[in-house]
């Protein structure tokens, strides 16, 4: 690496070491001015260094933006929560798959495609692993105990109101837990049925049209990572329209965004706190009702940042023509099968020397 | 004019008869290369942000003068580079020699800049994260862990070896990662 180039990136990103004076500066001034090939290097590397930086960083809330736009002062500008069902939900389900390909926060397929080839099949309640590369290195699928009744098994009945305050349990717009019939159920004998939808406190809306349902869950205990290793939280959701006739389009979506701090704070500040949000992720689905009908399943992934205190996880149903003129109202619309899965992505590449689970333990919460 | 101009333009029209919402596509597409564009002038990040705000409220406001088949990307970065004189002009009173030293290098990489970004899609960018993902650890952490401020320092103490060192780490991963991009020498 030529010596001026290392002072020039030194000089560029703000480092205050490296005992450059202001005659180191000029001399590599000048050379800037006079050396084309000098320059191109440079360029070379703050485009590197700049498109790292801008790729895995999540991307700004965007309020002036989103007020300028018309899309509510909160700076909540298409990623999540209720502005997002109603303004933005389309955009996200227009196109099939959509709500996987759209970049959220730092997270894209690409990096999951990556270390797919090297992750491993969930297991309810335990981790397994397998070293690679390095003993120290594991790939692991842990299915979190945290994540609570996410059958809806639990008991039926309606969920509470508004957003949880405490770990484990769902709340949110009316919706309730019900007895499915044969037809219906998926794995269990109850699902969560949508009802209505409701505006925000603090923020009334003359026609809401998603019913948005929250449970936060616990990740200060999460099964720990190497250093060696990033760890990845999925969100599936299982989304049915039971409709036996085609109807207005329906827009379905889970949410996956993780945060710092206690969950409590965020509920007095809801929705407008959601722009601290560490990295967030959606998919999403439309439907119209009608034949065949099928459970679909919604999947959606966030590498998880070592502040991370806890995740939300976000159900929503939307009807957007029927929120224009009062609150969209529900009751065909249910999901089931709510799963959080923790995976840690190994450095790759290849598969060197399988071992037994017991290399698991080794695997320690990243500090 | 191409599909994906095609697309463009089709969505700039929505949203200057009135459909805001398809502003958003227009946000999600080009932010990540609005941002990097940014982020290869200025120096503070959080400075990156507000600019790229400000540049895409701009554009939104002056979306009538946009061309149909003009390269929108390109557009975007002509607004940038107004507010990025703008923002030097009121940085230039209250900065030290190593400041004026980063802003002097961005007026003269101008040119080069914009010409590596010219035809240049969002795809490349989202692609960088899978070549980021497949560094050796080490130079993994590097990159993960960017070149800005302080880091370089924490990063030599934490791996055991100098500030120098690391920067030699992250110029390496850069070499892997324009091969992995299939791009040789040019980013």
């Amino acid at each position: 690496m030529d010596s001026d180039l290392l002072l020039f990136l030194r000089a560029w990103t703000g480092d205050g070491g490296g005992g450059r004076g202001e005659e180191d500066l000029g001399r590599v001034m000048e050379r800037l001015h006079r050396d084309a090939a000098f320059r191109k290097a440079c360029v070379e590397e703050i485009r590197l260094l700049s498109s790292c930086e801008v790729v895995q960083r999540a991307a700004p809330r965007w309020m002036a933006l989103s007020e300028v736009l018309g899309l509510g002062e909160s700076g909540d500008f298409g990623e999540d929560g209720r502005e997002f069902a109603d303004r933005v939900m389309s955009n996200l389900v227009e196109e099939e798959g959509a709500g996987e390909r759209v970049r959220k926060g730092w997270f894209s397929w690409g990096q999951w495609s990556a270390a797919a080839a090297g992750l491993i099949l969930g297991v309810l309640c335990t981790s397994v692993g397998w070293a690679i590369a390095s003993p120290r290195v594991v790939a692991t699928s842990t299915r979190l105990s945290t994540l609570g009744d996410g059958s809806f098994e639990a008991g039926a009945g309606r969920l509470p109101s508004g957003f949880p305050i405490s770990y484990g349990s769902w709340s949110g717009d009316e919706a309730e837990v019900v007895e499915a019939n044969e037809d219906l159920r998926r794995g269990g004998k109850r699902v969560l049925c949508f009802l209505r939808a409701e505006g925000d406190p603090g923020r009334p809306k003359s026609s809401p049209a998603s019913c948005d349902v929250y449970q936060v869950v616990d990740l200060r205990a999460l099964p720990a990572v190497s250093p060696q290793s990033d760890s990845i939280l999925e969100l599936s959701v299982e989304f049915r329209d039971a409709r036996a006739e085609r109807g207005e389009p329906i827009q379905f979506a889970c949410f996956l965004t993780l945060f710092s701090g206690r969950p409590q704070d965020f509920a007095e500040g809801w929705p407008a706190r959601q722009g601290e949000r560490l990295v967030s992720a959606s998919a999403g689905w439309k439907s119209e009702g009608g034949s065949p009908q099928v459970w679909k399943t919604l999947t959606t992934r966030v590498m998880v940042p070592p502040e991370a205190d806890f995740a939300l996880v976000h159900l929503v149903a939307n009807n957007p023509r029927s929120g224009r003129v009062g609150p969209a109202v529900f009751g065909q619309q249910f999901a089931d099968e709510v799963r959080l899965v923790l995976k840690t992505q190994p450095v790759l590449p290849v598969v060197e020397k399988p071992s037994g689970p017991s290399d698991t333990a080794r695997v320690g919460r990243r500090e | 004019m191409n599909a994906d101009e095609a697309d463009i333009s089709t969505l700039v029209r929505r949203v200057v008869r009135g459909e805001s919402g398809g502003y958003l596509h227009l946000v999600r597409r080009f932010e990540l290369g609005l941002r990097s564009y940014l982020a290869c002038q200025v120096y503070c990040s959080a400075d990156v942000d507000d600019l790229a705000q400000e540049v895409f409220i701009a554009a939104y406001r002056d979306l009538k003068s946009f061309r149909e088949g003009e390269d929108f990307g390109s557009w975007l970065r002509g607004i940038a580079r107004n507010r990025l004189l703008t923002y030097f002009r009121s940085q230039r009173r209250r900065t030290g020699a190593l400041e004026r030293f980063q802003q002097e290098a961005a007026c003269v990489l101008a040119g080069e800049v914009e010409a590596s970004f010219q035809g240049e899609g969002g795809e490349r960018m989202e692609r960088l994260l899978g070549c980021i993902s497949k560094l050796p650890d080490r130079l993994r952490r590097v990159v993960r862990s960017g070149l800005r401020e302080e880091k370089p320092a924490l990063l030599a103490e934490e791996l055991g070896t100098s500030v120098a060192a690391i920067y030699q780490m992250h110029y390496r991963a850069g070499k892997m990662l324009r091969e992995c991009l299939g791009t040789g020498a040019s980013f």
